[in-house]
């Protein structure tokens, strides 16, 4: 054991004599996060206020003066709708075309004379909406209108059943003709206290993963170089066993990522207000898991191709591939793209830095830790079944 | 009693035999010189006897171990100085011998100090601190004598550890390699340079094609051979029709020409060298001038190999 710290404390030594390596993998995640997180930030909600729709200016032509006539009122008045839309009457046709021409209203909606007769009758009705320039608009006040109609027509339905006069009759006696929102849906969270993320925090996910997965990268170029160099035939010449030198290797890159994984973590969130979330624990078995498996595609990569550029060459390659797929540059690719995006190690270990972010359902983050487990321990009984076929030596 | 003792010891790569049943004893405080062209299979012998290789048949054993049952201890006791330089660039000259003298076991004071010793002993105390990217060809190879011998290990084998330095360093080299002797460590040396094995050898072996095919101390072994002799001939021009003549001559054993300088390696020159200059007045040839040798390492590897230690 000592042997294996002698190697992993080395080999941190020699990454910390390298300017260059240091600049790359302490100093790029934390500007690729600032250059990101700012220029992309649009695209994501803000976290913290929400999403503002903005009300609706609805006109209506109400011709109906049967039985529905005091409930769309009321409807129409309900203090839940005031956030979406604002409601003014007209009393022709005319008045109500000429304030959507005029641009004065983004919604008309015209009542037809014999609407309540025509339900209670059973016969065939209908309101006729005036939809306007807004896609978004449209969409909010149709939603609210045909929420209203799904009643009117479940009422419908009971006359077609019982007969209108039966109908009529409950009308009369205890029908209680008011408009309710009512739902057998419950809307609730399945995150604790935050909706969603910020643009801030999805790339520091995205950065912090991606660089994790250098470190797999590093390994394998280490364990290459240690060939080139000829050091290996030296160490092999030591006093250790074959094993001694691979794993004081991995554990010293292993250490340094997580140097890195600190660093972008703290320095993200006193310098750039990342959220990390209160679960530190999990965090950390998210980095240490990332690594695990970046070592071990290191490690298969170090054992088929020969030399360090090659290495470097198809291993950055993997990484910004996983990267893009992850939507760890781009958040949104489409549906294919998207679902190819779920074969990568990015994809599982930022979502779930990003579900502790905003303290997700225990369960999402279970399942997706279950996931990252599965994924490390084949990558890694992968990589150890090659090394024990092909061995390290030079 | 032999301190390396290798029995019979065959190495095979796929159909290619690269040591045939190799027996050697060397013993406690020699230094052995171990000679053979590339290919010849003593990189081979090296890395059996380091334990880097296994032996596919026989047996080795480093002052009693048996390096095949018990490499790791067989290890603790050696140092190894590979031919291709193999240090850390980016770690200081004294990072470097620390970082190994740390794997050979060395803790603390000791540690330091042995280190220090080391840098010491190959010169490079003065820049122990500076990164082996600023050093020259040949203090490059010091520092890799220094990783080696942190430990001052019973057992010290050198794989040519002079190749492309100036001389300055190769004599500081072949100098610590007989202090390291006289302060107990016995040496195994290989090099392509005849006059380095010559100068510091106690005993020497001929390896070739994988098989041992001399062995004595290099007195003994130019004793073997003492009939044989060199003639060098720097001459005007060398026409092919002589060459032929000469290489086809019964007594003579070889003949090797560069530019106008011709090299013959003939048993008892006294009797033939008139032979020699019959054939060269025979093609109108000169001789500026005429240079008879004594028998050395070089003229007994040709004499036994048929061809230079260099080809």
């Amino acid at each position: 054991m000592r042997n294996i710290l002698i190697i992993a404390a080395g080999e941190l030594l020699r990454f910390f004599r390298m300017r260059s390596i240091l600049l790359i993998m302490f100093g790029l995640p934390l500007l690729l996060i600032l250059i990101l997180g700012t220029a992309l930030s649009g695209v994501f909600q803000d976290s913290e206020e929400g999403y503002q729709l903005e009300v609706v200016k609805v006109t209506v032509l109400n011709g109906d003066e049967g039985v529905f006539n005091e409930m769309i009122l009321e409807f129409l008045n309900l203090p839940e709708l005031q956030p979406y839309m604002l409601v003014e009457h007209v009393d022709s046709r005319d008045e109500l075309f000429e304030q959507y021409e005029s641009g004065e209203i983004d919604y008309g909606v015209v009542i037809p004379v014999d609407f309540s007769e025509s339900v209670l009758s059973g016969g065939l009705t209908g309101w006729e909406l005036i939809e306007g320039d807004s896609n978004e608009k449209n969409i909010v006040v149709r939603t609210i209108f045909e929420t209203f109609l799904s009643q009117v027509n479940e009422m419908q339905a009971r006359v077609l059943v019982l007969g209108s006069e039966e109908v009529e009759r409950l009308f009369n006696q205890d029908l209680n003709l008011q408009f309710e929102f009512s739902s057998y849906v419950e809307i609730g969270s399945l995150h604790k206290n935050k909706s969603s993320t910020s643009a801030m925090q999805y790339y520091a996910a995205s950065m912090l993963v991606m660089f994790l997965l250098f470190s797999g990268m590093s390994a394998a170029i280490s364990l290459s170089e240690e060939k080139e160099s000829n050091t290996l035939f030296r160490l092999r010449s030591l006093p250790l066993h074959p094993n001694t030198i691979i794993l004081g290797k991995l554990i010293g890159v292993g250490a340094f990522s997580i140097l890195q994984a600190i660093l972008i973590i703290l320095f993200s969130t006193f310098v750039y207000g990342v959220d990390w979330g209160d679960n530190y624990l999990t965090v950390f078995y998210v980095i240490v898991l990332t690594i695990v498996s970046a070592a071990s595609i290191g490690i298969l990569l170090y054992s088929f191709l020969k030399s360090s550029k090659s290495i470097s060459a198809v291993y950055q390659a993997i990484i910004f591939v996983m990267t893009f797929l992850s939507g760890g540059m781009v958040p949104s690719l489409g549906e294919f793209l998207n679902s190819l995006g779920k074969f990568t190690i990015n994809y599982w270990s930022s979502n779930t830095l990003l579900r502790l972010m905003i303290e997700s359902d225990s369960t999402f983050i279970l399942n997706n830790m279950l996931v990252i487990v599965s994924i490390s321990l084949v990558l890694a009984l992968l990589a150890g079944f090659v090394y024990w076929k092909v061995g390290y030596h030079e | 009693m032999s301190f390396i003792q290798c029995e019979n010891v065959v190495k095979r790569y796929d159909d290619l035999i690269s040591v045939d049943h190799l027996s050697l004893s060397i013993n406690k405080y020699e230094i052995f010189g171990l000679l053979g062209p590339n290919g010849a299979g003593k990189s081979t012998a090296i890395k059996m006897i380091c334990g880097l290789l296994k032996a596919d048949q026989g047996q080795i054993f480093v002052g009693g171990v048996s390096v095949k049952t018990n490499s790791i201890e067989v290890k603790k006791s050696l140092g190894l100085v590979p031919q291709e330089i193999a240090i850390y660039e980016n770690l200081s000259a004294r990072e470097n011998v620390k970082f190994f003298g740390k794997l050979y076991g060395l803790r603390g004071e000791e540690l330091n100090s042995k280190v220090d010793l080391a840098l010491e002993f190959v010169g490079l105390t003065e820049r122990k601190n500076e990164k082996p990217i600023k050093f020259s060809g040949g203090m490059k190879r010091r520092l890799n004598i220094a990783c080696a011998i942190v430990h001052q290990p019973k057992l010290i084998i050198m794989d040519e550890p002079t190749v492309g330095i100036d001389p300055q360093s190769r004599n500081h080299i072949l100098e610590s390699v007989r202090k390291l002797n006289e302060m107990g460590s016995t040496i195994i040396y290989t090099s392509h340079y005849m006059e380095e094995i010559e100068s510091i050898c106690t005993k020497v072996g001929i390896i070739d094609s994988g098989r041992l095919i001399a062995l004595g101390t290099v007195e003994e072994l130019i004793d073997q051979n003492k009939m044989e002799d060199k003639i060098t001939l720097i001459v005007d021009f060398v026409p092919n029709e002589m060459v032929f003549e000469l290489e086809i001559h019964p007594k003579i054993k070889n003949v090797s020409v560069n530019d106008q300088t011709i090299q013959v390696y003939l048993n008892s020159s006294e009797t033939y060298l008139q032979d020699i200059l019959f054939i060269l007045s025979k093609h109108d040839v000169k001789v500026h001038t005429l240079k008879r040798e004594d028998p050395n390492l070089e003229s007994l590897f040709l004499s036994l190999t048929g061809r230079s230690l260099r080809d």
